[in-house]
């Protein structure tokens, strides 16, 4: 059976494209979403902390570390964001993979 | 170089998947690391409570959670490709910062510690435990078995 090469790979040329597009795009608004949701999480705190150090439930110590171990808590935000950009790499990667042999698949009729 | 267009098609679908699985960026879901992260949490959780007590007086307990918590950290440390959860793990148990570690570290100097601190704390040591157990859950689950069944029939 004849196998229409340019076909093929014009095919999987235009699926690339658009899965680095979708992959890329997902990904900036999952980071938009989980930092802006962050920040509103770390204004209630603050507050918080702050109206429990004006009635005395905190002490000052308390108070400095519970504000210290929300700078970890960014720390740890920005490896968790470091991680997923890593699992959308792989991601694209194995879909790149997905469409190859889907393409293939499609095009031969094995 | 091919006698015939599969075994061409062939070889493109091996390069592909030896290419794709040999560079991964980061390792795959890995169960036992997700239960491991959900229990500890738990665990965590529960013996922050108990802070109100006297220091000596949970100490079984407390060494219980942080050797647990310390063969987790070394399980995740033999991973392949697993830097930015060994670094999460190295942020919660490090005492000498203000999550997990830290809290025993303050409980141990303080002898006790007050509710409104234990409440507050919680909160912070949870959503660290939350942020390990997320990025392991998002990790890819790999299946092969597409390509492998047609390299398979197709040699």
């Amino acid at each position: 059976m004849p196998i229409d090469f340019n076909a093929i790979f014009e095919q999987l040329k235009n699926g690339v494209i658009g899965l680095a597009k979708t992959t890329l795009s997902n990904y900036v608004n999952d980071a938009k979403t989980d930092a802006q949701n962050m920040l509103n999480a770390m204004k209630e705190k603050l507050q918080r902390w702050t109206s429990l150090l004006i009635d005395k439930s905190l002490t000052t110590e308390d108070f400095e570390w519970l504000v210290n171990s929300q700078k970890d808590l960014v720390e740890m935000a920005c490896l968790k964001e470091a991680g997923l950009a890593a699992i959308r790499i792989d991601q694209f990667k194995a879909s790149v993979m997905n469409l190859v042999v889907d393409t293939i698949f499609s095009m031969v009729k094995i | 170089m091919f006698r015939k267009p599969t075994a061409y098609l062939t070889a493109i679908l091996f390069s592909t998947f030896l290419l794709f699985s040999q560079c991964r960026t980061i390792s795959g879901f890995d169960q036992y690391a997700y239960t491991q992260g959900t229990a500890l949490k738990v665990d965590a959780m529960n013996i922050m409570d108990k802070a109100t007590k006297p220091y000596a007086s949970q100490q079984a307990g407390i060494e219980d959670v942080t050797t647990r918590i310390e063969k987790a950290y070394e399980y995740e440390k033999h991973r392949p490709q697993n830097l930015f959860t060994v670094k999460m793990w190295e942020i919660v148990k490090n005492p000498d910062r203000n999550l997990f570690g830290g809290f025993i570290k303050r409980w141990k100097e303080k002898d006790t510690l007050s509710t409104a601190f234990i409440n507050e704390a919680k909160i912070q040591v949870g959503e660290a435990f939350d942020m390990i157990v997320e990025l392991e859950s998002k990790k890819i689950k790999y299946n092969d078995s597409k390509v492998t069944s047609f390299l398979s029939t197709n040699q």
